[in-house]
């Protein structure tokens, strides 16, 4: 309240003022009139009433100091006398707040953008005891086996869950979803709420199977915000689904990242039909421990289940007693995994602050480095104001009120810009279908941040022109000593731009070689080429197909396909990689004596599929049409299987075959190839042994590959029309490789585009800061410039000087800075991974750039000073 | 009594503050009536200077134990008119208390032999 009225006298402190005084002198009035009536003589009067009242204008000070403590009030006029000061050094002004804008805007929308992306937990009540696990030997299990794991264990709960493709049609147009199928408790089991409508659970899919829950983003984006959209039908796949429930703003998926699928439907339900075959691994397995529940029990009560299983269906259930359970990370599944994604982001996450920070270094140089030039250009000013008695201590708070209201602007509009930016990034469309929600909070955090940036900013770039300021001598300094004075005298403003320039090549090399690192590190090969494939999806799944049907579609897919000009090759593939499916199972390997079970990424191939993905075949052939009717049966294996299980000696000729299903021991299959290894989850992932195996001659869902010779969209529509004519009941959609796995190289793109971007911001601010220093040192010049002309120097000969003192100065600066950047980068050399410490290129581009740069600055005002005549030039002080 | 012996009542701090709030207690009044009602009823003794009563009137304005209003003196003059809030009245009651405390235990020091 008290604040509040503050503000509002603030506001009409004008009108407030006036009143004050009309009121005193209604009171001093009254007073002269009583001692009037009192008696007094007239002269006596006024001063009496005087001595009586005290001073007036006093009296009007101290009742303004109640609203507006001085202290505060010196601090403002400090400010103002500062404005003052920098408004009339408009380019002082523009660099500082370009600066400072730059570095804490770009600094703070990263920063929003990684909270917002990957640190945030994910949606669930009790995300420290959820717990992963595999049942025997894969990641997946079959419906019957999760039904009597989850559902039938005392004492433990766990849901199953897999992502699904879905396709979602429409009037005229079917759009690809993902979907996460999911057990009908899993909402209930994690504690996840909706904002409108309800979850299903066990008892509301028992009765209706078909409904299924959408998020926040696809209620927004794809349902136009529907207001009546609980009850309303989505056709998916061919089944008819109510959506029950829409998801939270900001829900984030146990996927982390910010990816989420767009909606969550049971398990089981019409679109994903449960299959009773054991064999069938399909889900996920997701435990949550009870309240004081330990890891060691869960797991035992689970391999207490499974081993029952086993002896149940001892043929589909092999290893059943064998229960491996990992951490979940709060972040999310992603950020679970064992391979190496969590240490590269945390590691990458780190360095960005590193960056981050080394930007507002750069910021602070620059501005500090104007600041001390223009101190000592200010030393005759300065020298003055202490000579008629200006004490050091409010010389030092008006020094550092420039460098406070510098920091306020800058960082404020840093501050306005990030929030600007963040909102920008968050606007990107997104190559991938997944939704992707990125909250921009405007909260205290920010402000937070935002005033520790002004506090940091303004001491480092205050205190630099305040020790400048405190060694000027009153005697020397209203003297005309600071002018004329050439740098080849290695003057203080001389020694500043070399010092300048050492630390900006300094703080470029560790700028630029962190920036190639992480660059290169982001810049993953994923094994394959991306460039030239196109993908076809098609959907069979509809009811109205035949088996028989589906079979005959994909052949004659694959023969029209083949005949379109420009496609090289045609392939087909159960599994694409890197685009969220995978299949990871076991694999028993015929060593002598006794069969060695290993854990492998498995995908189902056509012939032709290494031609068409650009993976090289390091020994062996590709399948042909015949390896699809089983027998012989055939594999092949990528490199890291044959280094792991066959060292040393060749892969080919040896056999491997699949754990028995539905019974029945399986062949063993002869590896004909050994081809290259790819990614198959993600980029980051450790390379696992991966077994390819014939896709068979019989029925199935698979995504077809198309190799061109060159990529295009146009060509895409071009095979998307084909495919309508074939079978016009199967909706397809042709994209590119890429683009299917836009979700797995996401990360990396963003990376690379932020490490881009803060590059390029780093380079701007460095050479901004160094060529608007140069250029205000050599326009300071212009009087000596006018004496060299006045006393018959030639025009081209004061250019050679000026240049020549200039690539001087800028040649021990980036010496100096060189040397000490050669000293300092070995320290960095474990955050650096593919470039060498001392990497030359780096270090010769940093070199010639900032040459270059106090160069082009030291030119242009030389030129300027030239075109002066020699008297204006003179008087220019 | 001659002009030596009237003092400024700031030997308490906040007495200025309560002095002014219990002038108000009877009405509104002006600044200028609030000095000459405080110097009145103090039998000459407690003085207000301008600048100690003004202040203090922006000080109880700040704290929104008073507000204010303009209006027309006896005479016909536009003068500023202040009036006890309802927190201003709790305040003085409050503060009333705590001065009749303090002043009987001074006294009770005082007294003591």
């Amino acid at each position: 309240m008290r604040l509040f009225r503050r503000l509002k006298y603030l506001l009409h402190r004008g009108r407030r003022e006036r009143e004050l005084a009309e009121e005193l002198v209604f009171h001093r009035d009254l007073a002269e009139q009583e001692q009037r009536h009192a008696g007094l003589p007239p002269e006596e009067v006024r001063r009496a009433t005087n001595l009586q009242m005290g001073n007036t204008t006093l009296a009007r000070e101290a009742a303004h100091h109640v609203w507006f403590p001085a202290a505060i009030e010196g601090v403002l006029q400090d400010l103002h006398y500062a404005w003052r000061g920098l408004s009339r050094s408009k380019a002082l002004l523009a660099v500082a707040c370009l600066s400072l804008g730059l570095s804490t805007g770009f600094g703070t929308a990263l920063f929003n953008v990684v909270n917002g992306v990957i640190l945030q937990p994910v949606t669930v009540t009790r995300p420290d005891a959820l717990v992963r696990f595999w049942v025997g030997n894969g990641n997946r299990i079959s419906w019957p086996n999760l039904h009597d794991i989850c559902d039938q264990t005392p004492s433990v709960s766990c849901v199953g869950h897999r992502v699904d493709e879905l396709m979602w049609q429409q009037r005229d147009e079917s759009i690809r979803l993902f979907g996460q199928a999911v057990s009908p408790h899993y909402f209930t089991m994690l504690g996840i709420q909706v904002t409108q409508g309800r979850v299903f659970t066990s008892e509301t899919v028992r009765e209706t199977p078909d409904t299924v829950l959408v998020t926040h983003a696809f209620w927004e984006r794809q349902l136009g915000r529907d207001p009546h959209v609980i009850g309303r039908t989505l056709v998916l796949t061919g089944h008819p689904y109510t959506v029950i429930g829409v998801l939270p703003r900001g829900f984030r998926s146990i996927w982390g990242l910010g990816i989420a699928p767009s909606l969550y439907l049971p398990a089981g339900s019409a679109a994903r039909p449960a299959t009773t075959r054991r064999g069938d691994a399909e889900y996920e397995l997701l435990g949550l421990l009870g309240p004081g529940q330990s890891l060691a029990e869960f797991r035992s009560r689970v391999t207490a289940r499974a081993t029952g299983l086993q002896e149940a269906y001892p043929v589909e259930n092999r290893g059943f007693g064998r229960v491996q359970t990992f951490p979940f990370h709060s972040l999310g599944l992603f950020l679970s995994s064992e391979d190496q994604v969590m240490r590269v982001i945390v590691l990458f996450a780190s360095l960005i602050v590193v960056l981050v920070l080394l930007l507002a270094v750069i910021a602070c140089v620059n501005i500090a480095g104007l600041l001390v030039a223009r101190a000592v250009a200010r030393q005759r000013e300065i020298a003055i104001r202490l000579s008629i008695g200006c004490g050091r201590l409010r010389l030092a708070r008006l020094l550092l009120a420039e460098g406070l209201l510098l920091a306020i602007i800058g960082v404020g509009l840093g501050g306005v810009a990030s929030i600007w930016l963040a909102r920008l990034l968050v606007a990107v469309p997104l190559p991938f279908p997944v939704p992707f929600e990125v909250e921009v909070p405007v909260d205290l955090h920010l402000f937070g941040y935002l005033a520790a940036m002004v506090a940091l900013t303004a001491m480092v770039i205050g205190v630099a022109p305040l020790l400048q300021a405190f060694r000027v001598s009153v005697v020397r300094g209203t003297g005309s000593a600071p002018r004329a004075v050439g740098f080849r005298r290695w003057s203080l403003r001389g020694t500043l731009i070399t010092v300048q320039i050492a630390m900006s090549t300094v703080l470029l090399v560790a700028t630029t070689l962190f920036v190639r690192s992480l660059w290169g590190a982001s810049q993953i090969d994923p094994g394959f080429d991306m460039a030239h494939v196109v993908t076809v999806e098609a959907d069979t799944r509809s009811p109205q197909l035949t088996a028989a049907e589906v079979g005959a579609y994909y052949r004659a897919a694959i023969d029209r396909l083949n005949n379109v000009p420009n496609v090289v090759a045609v392939s087909g593939a159960i599994v694409v990689p890197l685009s969220m499916g995978s299949i990871v199972n076991s694999l028993l390997v015929d060593v002598g004596s006794k069969d060695r079970a290993v854990t492998v990424n498995s995908n189902w191939i056509l012939p032709d599929y290494f031609r068409v993905m650009g993976i090289p075949l390091r020994s062996g052939r590709e399948f042909s049409e015949t390896d699809r009717e089983d027998r012989p049966r055939v594999a092949i294996v990528n490199e890291t299987f044959a280094r792991r299980l066959f060292a040393g000696q060749s892969a080919l000729g040896q056999r491997v075959r699949r754990p028995a299903s539905d019974g029945n021991p399986e062949p063993w299959a002869e590896i004909v190839a050994v081809v290259a290894d790819s990614h198959y989850l993600t980029l980051g992932e450790e390379i696992r042994p991966q077994v390819y195996w014939p896709f068979g001659s019989g029925v199935g869902n698979m995504t077809v590959h198309v190799r061109t010779e060159s990529g295009g969209s146009g060509f895409a529509q071009g095979l998307q029309d084909i495919l309508t004519g074939v079978d016009s009941r199967v909706p397809v959609r042709v994209r590119p490789l890429s683009s299917v796995m836009a979700v797995a190289l996401f990360p990396a793109q963003a990376a690379a585009m932020v490490l881009a971007g803060l590059g390029l911001v780093g380079w701007a601010l460095t050479i901004a800061g160094l060529y608007g220093l140069v250029a205000y040192t050599v326009t300071r010049r212009i009087p000596e410039i006018g004496v060299r002309v006045a006393l018959g120097a030639t025009p081209s000969s004061v250019m050679r000087l000026l240049l020549r003192d200039g690539l001087a100065i800028a040649i021990v600066g980036v010496a100096a800075g060189l040397i000490v950047a050669s000293l300092a980068t070995p320290f960095l050399s474990m955050f650096l991974a593919g470039v060498a410490p001392r990497d030359v290129t780096s270090f010769s581009v940093v070199a010639a750039a900032l040459i270059l740069t106090a160069l082009a600055a030291s030119y242009g005002p030389a030129r300027r000073g030239m075109r002066l005549s020699p008297t204006d030039a003179l008087r220019a002080e | 009594m001659g002009a030596n012996d009237r003092v400024p009542p700031d030997l308490l701090s906040g007495t200025v503050d309560l002095l002014i709030l219990k002038s108000l207690a009877g009405g509104q009044r002006h600044g200028y009536a609030i000095a000459q009602y405080i110097r009145a009823s103090s039998g000459d003794v407690l003085e207000l200077g301008e600048s100690s009563l003004y202040t203090a009137l922006q000080r109880l304005l700040l704290n929104g134990w008073v507000s204010d209003e303009w209006g027309a003196s006896e005479n016909n003059r536009r003068a500023r008119y202040y009036r006890l809030t309802s927190a201003g009245r709790k305040h003085l009651a409050a503060q009333t208390r705590e001065f009749d405390l303090v002043v009987t235990a001074i006294q009770r020091v005082l007294r003591t032999v």
